[in-house]
């Protein structure tokens, strides 16, 4: 279990919190995980234990800081990762922007239930382990969560469309 | 178009996994060694010799209190009264009927005096833990439930009933690994009616194949309904 889900589990940590805090998150993890070893669903550890951490970062964050890291963490990314992957999928830069503003203006369960879909790439049963719902509740909130998304996309798209127009 | 969107949002990943450390390191290492040093059973049994002493007095004075059901038809439902805002907090279980409310019950525990020494907390919020059960922690609002990884619990009617709900399918999904859609639809309407919410309807998202033969049940609380929606099958432990 421990050496399946430490590199997993150190980057779900890493993409919420600093380094520091996340090395004492997947440390309080694994504690929880060895004293509760007797209630983990044996199908889904790994969200089981995103579960945990979930909820000591919750516990360790002070809200909107550990958010605002976060969203700084993702603004760094491009200054910090080259992407060929996304030049495959033919994404402008200019879309992953307007991507990434779209997700920000999102609430904030629903921004955290698209990153466990697309960061840590859970299904429904796996996010419902995660978030503590049913797995047909993850799925509507999901699906939902997407609609919203995609519906910010094109609205900041049409916005950047008319911005162009006037501008031309 | 959608699994697009998420490959997008995928791309803007800051963490690139193959360069963090894996379990076989010499940082997992001291890691493992240092969680196999924790204490394993010692804290769960401690917790639970503090409960049994904690629920006696409680017990007691809920029955010298004259609390009872109003309604002895109606189905109560059992809270703990966290004594932290915490999910390894010392607990006391008490039960609450339909027409009282969990924050109201832990408070009158926390005022008797019975439960711990320290003066009641000026805020208490009422939650729904992914076990089910309702809980009540100290704290101001929704954010001491979330901060938990717990939903908050609206104990008005209806929002009561649709979060107990939730917690009901939770643990049917756990039970049933890929139930059928004859097997969900009846949970589904067994489940309505146990939560008294007969005017709700039931229905199917699609069709079961042989790619997604199992079926979930979501809770659509927009529309009233509970929504059938093919699932595939979860992978084998």
């Amino acid at each position: 279990m421990f050496r399946d889900n430490y590199g997993g589990l150190y980057a779900y940590a890493l993409r919420r919190a600093s380094p520091e805090d996340a090395e004492e998150v997947v440390a309080e993890t694994f504690v929880v995980a060895w004293r509760r070893w007797d209630d983990a669903p044996r199908d889904h550890v790994r969200p089981w234990l995103y579960g945990i951490a979930r909820r000591i970062l919750a516990n360790q964050r002070r809200g909107r800081a550990r958010q605002k890291r976060l969203l700084e963490r993702m603004q760094g990314w491009r200054a910090l990762r080259s992407s060929p992957a996304a030049e495959a999928y033919g994404i402008a830069r200019s879309e992953s922007e307007q991507l990434y503003r779209a997700w920000r203006q999102l609430r904030p369960e629903d921004r955290e239930l698209l990153l466990l879909a697309a960061w840590e790439q859970l299904d429904h049963h796996g996010i419902a382990e995660v978030v503590g719902c049913s797995p047909g509740t993850a799925r509507v909130r999901l699906h939902r969560a997407r609609k919203r998304l995609r519906s910010q996309l094109d609205r900041l798209t049409g916005e950047a469309g008319d911005d162009g127009g006037r501008d031309g | 178009m959608t699994d697009r969107l998420l490959r997008d949002l995928a791309e803007l990943d800051p963490i690139d996994e193959t360069a963090v450390p894996d379990g076989h390191g010499p940082e997992a290492d001291r890691l493992l060694a240092w969680v196999l040093a924790q204490p394993h059973t010692e804290t769960p049994r401690r917790q639970q010799r503090r409960r049994l002493w904690l629920l006696v007095p409680a017990a007691l004075m809920l029955v010298a209190a004259g609390w009872l059901l109003a309604q002895p038809s109606e189905r109560p439902h059992e809270v703990s009264c966290y004594r932290e805002a915490s999910t390894g907090a010392d607990r006391a279980e008490a039960q609450v009927g339909a027409d009282d409310d969990p924050v109201s019950v832990c408070a009158r525990l926390w005022e008797s005096g019975d439960l711990w020494a320290e003066p009641r907390p000026s805020e208490l919020a009422s939650c729904v833990t992914p076990a089910r059960s309702i809980a009540v922690v100290p704290g101001d609002g929704e954010e001491s439930c979330v901060a938990l990884g717990w939903a908050p619990l609206d104990w008005d009617a209806s929002a009561r009933e649709v979060s107990l709900l939730d917690a009901d399918l939770r643990r049917f999904h756990l039970d049933h690994a890929c139930p059928s859609e004859e097997e969900a639809r009846a949970h589904a309407e067994r489940l309505l009616e146990r939560h008294g919410l007969e005017d709700w309807d039931v229905q199917a998202v699609g069709q079961t194949t042989p790619e997604e033969p199992c079926v979930s049940i979501g809770i659509d609380s927009d529309d009233d309904r509970l929504l059938l929606t093919p699932l595939r099958a979860p992978p084998e432990s």
